[in-house]
């Protein structure tokens, strides 16, 4: 609840001690409005103010379209004669339509191709082994991070990698250290 | 057929692998290495796209850095990083870290500082164009006269002219900002906040002990990114100043936009080439910098 002015909600709004104990056969009092609530509340304005002004070139933009032209310089949002006559205007030559298709073309394909082939590239470099994979992989890695000698790249899950089960026996080596087995029984 | 049958297994899979990976290959080749080499070739000749190529060597580079127009130019591509990306960086991240702490509207303000970063730039470089114009038709001046202030000259000042530019720039983008920084703020643990509260920290040390060392990596990939954005502005500069491209007076002018003069209006390829060259290699440095810089911080 940052706004402070809705003590509706029963858990809040001081039926309990802060300690959760009912008080039979008391209403409490409503909770003052504290300096932090009114942080809040300052917070809230400020932040949905800055909103509404960062939409307002848009909400200007979508209430001149409905403006004839000589209502365009006057500053009132809502049209006094509201009008549709320049969308009939825009949608009516037929070259909008051929322009938006354009554009719904570019996008589809462009989304398309990107799923696809970036799909194929990440499954191949995943999931294959064949000479020139690290090459690959390094060019796409270096685009991300800068690599240094010695940094190891790991991917996916080796073949043979499975749960421990009975039987199983863990052998650990490091060298200069020393060997480590466990027998899982 | 049988040439493929006849294959062992392993080789079969090289051959699947690389079949996935040609298409992308083919295209990177030919739609980005090819033209990026091109251009850095056509840089030392002499070619006006329909004309032979001539090799003239270091002439376009000698007549760039003796261009006047260049250095104001390139002052201009500067201005555009240096106040845009502080100025959006600061002001994103102040709306992220308090719109983190509101739950009412949550998603609505959100929505509200992003629907910008969807419009096209394009668009609404020329919405803003119709603000900034004098009185009887900007709504800006209009706003000013109602309440009897000095009209502002926005677009026709060669001072006014370039941070009335940005402005939209960094409005539409400030959304996208946002978004990010409140991703990253929301990857912190908040075991951390729990432990200074316990402990009792002030508010000022969390935020320089805790939520800014641990955003790091959010704050690197921001500056990084709008830095490229902002040295590479051209829509809103080329849009909102059509009657006389840059200016006035080359005033607005980045680097971008002399490119395209360059190429499309006076068709000089070579030049324009030795111009792309520059700025792809100010690109390179100033993201390498950057990325340099932010990580020897930790």
């Amino acid at each position: 609840m940052p706004l402070g002015a809705a003590p509706v909600d029963p858990i809040r709004s001081g039926s309990t001690k802060p300690n959760g104990d009912e008080v039979p056969g008391h209403v409490p009092p409503r909770p003052r409005r504290t300096p932090k609530r009114w942080g809040q509340t300052v917070r809230w304005l400020i932040l949905f103010g800055g909103g509404v002004l960062m939409v307002m070139p848009l909400v200007y933009m979508l209430s001149t379209s409905f403006k004839y032209s000589f209502e365009v310089y006057n500053l009132n949002l809502i049209p006094e004669e509201p009008t549709l006559e320049n969308y009939a205007y825009v949608l009516g030559d037929g070259r909008f339509l051929s322009w938006l298709w354009n554009s719904t073309f570019i996008a589809t394909v462009t989304t398309i191709s990107n799923v696809l082939f970036d799909s194929l590239v990440g499954y191949t470099l995943c999931k294959f082994e064949f000479r020139g994979r690290g090459i690959v992989f390094i060019a796409i890695l270096s685009t991300l991070f800068t690599l240094q000698p010695g940094d190891v790249i790991l991917t996916g899950t080796p073949s043979g990698v499975g749960p421990v089960v009975r039987g199983d026996s863990l052998h650990g080596h490091v060298a200069g250290v020393g060997d480590l087995r466990v027998s899982v029984t | 057929m049988s040439l493929y049958g006849g294959l062992p297994l392993a080789s079969k899979r090289v051959v699947w692998a690389w079949g996935f990976l040609a298409i992308p290959i083919v295209f990177y080749t030919v739609v980005r290495f090819y033209p990026t080499a091109n251009a850095a070739l056509i840089s030392f000749q002499d070619w006006n796209l329909l004309g032979e190529r001539t090799w003239t060597g270091l002439d376009n580079y000698r007549t760039l850095f003796a261009d006047p127009v260049f250095w104001k130019v390139l002052g201009n591509t500067f201005k555009y990083l240096l106040l845009g990306t502080p100025f959006s960086l600061i002001l994103a991240f102040l709306i992220a870290w308090q719109l983190d702490k509101v739950r009412f509207l949550h998603g609505t303000i959100r929505a509200l500082y992003f629907l910008p970063f969807m419009t096209s730039a394009v668009a609404m470089a020329w919405v803003w164009r119709w603000f900034y114009q004098p009185v009887p038709i900007g709504t800006f001046n209009n706003l000013l006269a109602s309440f009897g202030i000095q009209q502002i000259a926005f677009l026709n000042s060669t001072t006014n002219a370039l941070p009335a530019i940005l402005a939209p720039a960094v409005w539409a983008g400030l959304g996208f900002q946002v978004i990010i920084f409140m991703a990253g703020l929301r990857a912190i643990p908040k075991t951390y906040y729990e432990a200074a509260r316990i402990d009792g920290v002030s508010s000022w040390t969390i935020m320089t002990e805790i939520t800014l060392p641990l955003l790091k990596p959010t704050i690197v990939f921001l500056v990084v990114f709008s830095s490229i954005g902002f040295l590479r502005i051209f829509d809103q500069v080329f849009n909102m100043t059509t009657n006389n491209p840059g200016g006035p007076l080359n005033s607005t002018k980045p680097l971008v936009l002399m490119i395209y003069d360059t190429a499309f209006n006076s068709f000089d390829m070579g030049y324009a080439a030795a111009q792309t060259v520059v700025l792809f290699v100010i690109l390179l440095v100033v993201s390498l910098l950057q990325l340099r810089i932010m990580r020897e911080r930790s």
